[in-house]
Parts: structure tokens; sequence; C-alpha cells
């Protein structure tokens, strides 16, 4: 449902991006002038476009749309899931870390009661997913998975 | 219509055959969210080199054209462009099939990859010379406003406000610039971390951008993923084809509009879609509708990203310089056969260029049947499957995807992070599309600037540089059209009484 007030969210933001075009446009102090012409006057536009933003912001409310509601604890879960895969794979090994981390992800995203057919049938669907992409990837197009522990 | 001959020499069985087999392989390494049209071109092409040049190319134009269409599966089903060319695709293509026209949408994707494929290869066949030349035209100032209009498009056809699409165009630029600098070599924005020495990879970054959002959505409530409003019985041809046909003149522009901006250089299927899908909703009577899930909006960004292809092709053989990455790994492939491109190549190795364009006619037109039942399948498919079983799937792609494209666990993690920056981003009502082009166009607009700025430099003004000259003139006439237009249109129709619209 759209509601319609200050577009508060919208501010901060366009403060934080302000900040960030600042401290582009610093950082680019040691660069050479070819290499710094370009994002000074990117950030500089960002900082000008983002005080045009909160300027309207103050001046007129407008129709907010308000965020997908949902399971806080359940996105939080699968950040840290996803996190984990993608820091994990190179030392613990690309299949070990993705049987642990698929297993995970879909214990996140189950809604059902737990059985013993549906563990058997979502095990199914894991080892034929990964077993064919893996396949797929290792075999065919021979990219040369981490191995990790398992070497 | 030049060498008819050859016509039948494309009709070949084993170019059938190769033309059927590359449409499948494309469309599904497309369809695969991480594996683009450059990828699927550039693993499947070492298995022509045995071929005869012409059979190669029919073949590479095939996997190319299936790739570009297949990356329209995911937009439609996932909100996640299989290649940079569907992101607009995903504007209507997402609300169709949440709506439960999630067939019909991949449908009209079919009809309209296969009429922009089809005027792209009569473009190519026809008019191949005369274009190359206007493709010289551009120089670096006008790629840099190039890829500005690309971004003030993406900010002014998003969902949101215009400023908040511009502001992630900005966002998107910046994280482009992060790494060691094209022009200058200078190492900016790394921090101490040395992976991103060499910056932010667009296909991981497009990967995290567009899945992670999803994945966060999806896994946040019990409701199914898409609706299923109606027995999946056949393909809707039939109200596909009406539609279609009740939108022949945007499918005409939307595909002239690809084939143009496609001998452009560098400019790619992601600009084209965005230019006619901008196009098709300026001149709609129902421009409202579009991003709610309007089937105008698909049949302009797929006609486009497909007629690119064509387009494409034309610098490639006339000029010898790639009109989009996949060409350029085509290119590559010429080179091994031994033919080399150049204004004369139609004149002196007319028989292999002439049955490699009828040879590219026939893949687009098998990719009618072969796009369909794939299609279908892939609806079916994705509309089936519990989100329990979807979500870690998708994960899975999303991981080895990001992995795959250069062996790099760095960019995985960055497509991680990104991913999650945008659904944050998202929250605060910044949506990944204008992001996303930014990080896509960022080299073109950093060494179009940079270029024209030494030029307008030695030339005593770089401002006039980049606002003096005719094809700026015109492409900015365009930025400020863009931004000014719904501006001006309202002011237009307000004292008028509420339409009946």
């Amino acid at each position: 449902m759209n509601k319609s007030k200050r577009d508060l969210s919208g501010i901060i933001a366009s403060i934080v991006f302000a900040v960030i075009g600042g401290l582009a446009i610093y950082h680019s102090r040691d660069f050479s002038p070819l290499g710094s012409v370009f994002p000074r006057t990117i950030a500089a536009a960002m900082i000008v476009l983002c005080a045009v933003y909160v300027a309207v912001a103050l001046l007129r409310p407008i129709d907010i749309e308000r965020p997908q509601p949902g399971s806080a604890a359940r996105r939080v879960a699968l950040a840290i899931a996803l996190l984990a895969w993608a820091l994990l794979l190179e030392p613990v090994g690309f299949l070990l870390t993705s049987i642990v981390c698929f297993a995970a992800t879909l214990v996140i995203a189950n809604y059902d009661r737990w059985t013993p057919r549906l563990a058997v049938v979502y095990a199914a669907v894991g080892i034929l997913v990964l077993g064919t992409l893996y396949g797929v990837f290792s075999y065919v197009l021979q990219v040369p998975f981490p191995k990790g522990v398992m070497l | 219509m030049p060498g008819i001959e050859f016509l039948i020499k494309a009709l070949t069985p084993l170019n059938l055959l190769l033309a059927v087999g590359g449409v499948v392989a494309g469309t599904v390494i497309g369809a695969l969210p991480g594996l683009t049209a450059t990828m699927a071109v550039a693993v499947l092409v070492p298995l022509t080199f045995g071929m005869e040049p012409a059979s190669a190319l029919i073949a590479l134009g095939a996997i190319y054209t299936g790739a570009i269409y297949g990356g329209a599966y995911a937009a439609v089903l996932l909100n996640t462009p299989g290649t940079p060319s569907a992101i607009a695709t995903t504007f209507d293509g997402y609300p169709m099939a949440k709506r439960g026209d999630g067939d019909l949408a991949i449908t009209l994707a079919c009809i309209a990859s296969v009429t922009g494929g089809l005027v792209g290869a009569a473009f190519l066949l026809l008019l191949a010379p005369p274009l190359a030349k206007f493709a010289l035209k551009f120089g670096p100032v006008e790629y840099f406003w190039l890829a500005v209009f690309g971004l003030t498009l993406i900010a002014a056809l998003s969902e949101g406000s215009v400023l908040r699409g511009l502001i992630g165009g900005c966002i998107g630029l910046l994280l482009s610039a992060m790494g060691t600098a094209e022009v200058g070599g200078d190492i900016r924005y790394t921090g101490d971390f040395k992976s991103l020495l060499g910056g932010i990879d667009v296909i991981s970054a497009l990967i995290g951008l567009y899945c992670v959002p999803v994945l966060m959505d999806l896994v946040a409530t019990p409701d199914p993923h898409l609706k299923l409003t109606h027995e999946v019985a056949g393909f809707r041809l039939k109200e596909a084809l009406n539609i279609a046909w009740k939108a022949k003149g945007n499918l005409a522009r939307s595909s002239v509009i690809g084939t143009l901006v496609g001998i452009l250089p560098g400019a790619g299927g992601s600009i084209s879609s965005l230019v006619a899908y901008g196009e098709a909703r300026r001149v709609s009577r129902n421009a409202s509708n579009f991003g709610k899930g309007e089937p105008n909006g698909i049949l302009a960004t797929e006609s486009a990203n497909n007629a690119t292809v064509g387009g494409g092709f034309v610098p490639t053989l006339v000029l010898g310089i790639p009109g989009t990455p996949p060409d350029a790994v085509i290119l590559g492939a010429l080179l091994v056969q031994g033919i080399r491109t150049g204004p004369s190549l139609f004149s002196e190795q007319s028989q292999i260029v002439y049955t490699f364009i009828y040879g590219l006619f026939l893949a687009t037109i098998l990719m009618l049947p072969v796009g369909l039942v794939i299609g279908r399948y892939a609806f079916k498919s994705i509309v089936s499957i519990p989100k329990a079983a979807l979500v870690p799937s998708v994960a899975f792609l999303t991981i080895i995807g990001s992995y795959a494209v250069h062996n790099n666990a760095h960019e995985t993690q960055q497509m991680v992070v990104l991913g999650l920056m945008a659904w944050v981003l998202g929250r605060f009502g910044f949506t990944a599309s204008p992001i996303v082009l930014g990080l896509i166009l960022g080299t073109i607009a950093e060494s179009g600037f940079v270029q024209g700025y030494l030029i307008g430099n030695a030339k005593g003004s770089a401002l006039m540089e980049f606002l003096t000259r005719p094809l700026s003139i015109a492409i900015i006439a365009f930025i400020l059209l863009t931004l000014l237009y719904p501006l001006l249109k309202s002011r237009i129709s307000a004292p008028k009484p509420p339409s009946h619209e």
C-alpha cells in the first residue's frame, strides 16, 4: 500500500551518497589528472543530484511504496549463508561448501513441515542440481574449482 | 536480393543441424544467470575451428542469437536478466509472470526476438557498407554522450523517481571506476583489497545486484514465487501473435533501433533495448501501464536486443571492428578461419559472407519453434518448483556463475556483497537497473570522456568539444527530451479535464 509522506529514507540515502561522493573526490587527490577527471566529475554530479533530491523531498511529500514485508530472521540467515558460501569456497573447497550451503539455504527457504519423504525428495533435488551443474561446469566447460580441504 | 544462390548453399542438412544446435545451446546458456552471450560464443567457438568457414559462422551466429533470446527467460521468470541485454525485459516481463502471464510473456519474447533478429539480418544483407560508414562518425565524445543517454533512459524508465535513477547511475559509474584505470593506469578506490585491483566484474555484479535481492524476498514469505492462473496447456501463441500484430509498428521501430544501436561498436543490446523501450512507452497510448506488465514493453526490448545481433555484424564484417562483445569472439574465429574482414569482404569472399547471412536468417527463423518449446518447459519448471528447492538452486547458480566468469572466488564475494547492498538500497527506493547500467557503461563513458577531454584541451576548450559536435548535439537533445518529456507532457495535459483513460 502506498502512503503519501516525506521520503525520509530517500533523504537519508541521498545524504549518505553525497558523503560517498565527497570521499570519492577526496581520495582522488592522489590520482593522476587523467585518472581523476572522470571519477571527480561523476562524484560531483552525484553530490549535486543528491542535494536536489533532498531539496525536492523536503519541499513536497511523495507516495512511498512500502517495502515487501516478511521474515527478517530468514533474510539475515540467507545473507549469512550466501556470505559463508562465497568466503569458504576457496579454503574449504567448492563442492563441500556448496553441499552445506545448498542444504542451509534449502532449510531457510522451506515453510512446509519436515517429513522423512520431504527430506528425501529435497535431498534428491540437491544431488541432481549440484551434480548436474557441477558436472557441466567442471567437466564440460573445464572450470577449475577450488578443492580446498578435499585435496 | 544479393546472391540468392547462397541461400541454397546455406540450406544444407549440416548447416540446418548447426543452426538448430546453436540456437538450442545458445538459448540454454543465455537463460542461466551469469552465462552471457559472449561466454556462450567463447565457450563453443573451438568446436567450429574444424568446420567450413560459412558453417562455422552459421553455428556461431545461431549460438549468439539464441543466447540473446535465452536471456529473456530468467528476466521474465526470476526478475534476473540472463544477459545484460535483457535488463529492460525485467520491467514488464516479471510483472506479467507475477500476475500469471509468464507463459504469454515468454511467447511474446520469442516472437519479438525472431522479428528483431530478421530485421537485423535484413539490414546486414542489404545495407551493411553504408551503415558501417555511419558508425565511423561516432567519436569518443559521442560515445560518452551515448553512455549518458543510456543512463538517462534507464533513470527515466525504471521504477521510482528519475532523480533516484540518476543517482543510481552515478553509483554504478563510480563502482566502474574502482580498480586499475584504463586511461592513466591509476589504482583507484581499492583500499587495501588486492582483489579489487581488477575492478568490479560486470557479470558478477549483474548476477548479485539482480539475483540476491530476489532471493532475499523469496525466503521472507511462504507465498508462491509465481501465480499460475490457468492450466499451462499450450504456448498461448495465437494470443501472442494477435498482440504482436497489433503492435507491428512498435516491433518495426524497436527492431530498427536495435539494428542502428548495434552497429555502434561497444554500445550493444543493453542500450538498444532501453532506447526501444523508452520510445515504445513514449508513443504508447497506455504509457502508464509500462513497468506493470505491458506486453508492448517486452516486444520492444526483445526485438531490439535481437536486432542488435545483425546490427553488430555490420561493423564486424565491413570494418573489422566488433560491434558487440560476442562479435569480438566471432571476429577472432574468423581470423582463425583465414578470413580477413574489411570493406572488400563482401566482394572478395562473397560466398562465405552471404551464406553466413542467409544462415543467420535460418537460425533466427528456427528460433521460433525451438524457443517456444524451451520457453514452455522453462515456464512450467519454474512455476512448479517449490520455493524450498528454487531458492538454493538459484543461489547455487549465482555462486557457480559468478565464479566461472574468471575462475575467481573474489568475484563471487563481490557478487554477494553487491547483492546485499542492492537489497538494502532497494529498501531505500533505489533500484538495481541504473546501478548495473552505470557499471556496464562506465568503461565506454570514461574512455570517451577522457579522450574527449584531451582532444578538447588540445583544441583550446574541452567544454566546446563536448557541446558543439553535430552528433553530440543530437544525442544531448535526446537526453534532454528523455528527462523533460514527462514534465512537458504533464504540463501540456494539466489544464485539460481528466481523460477517459
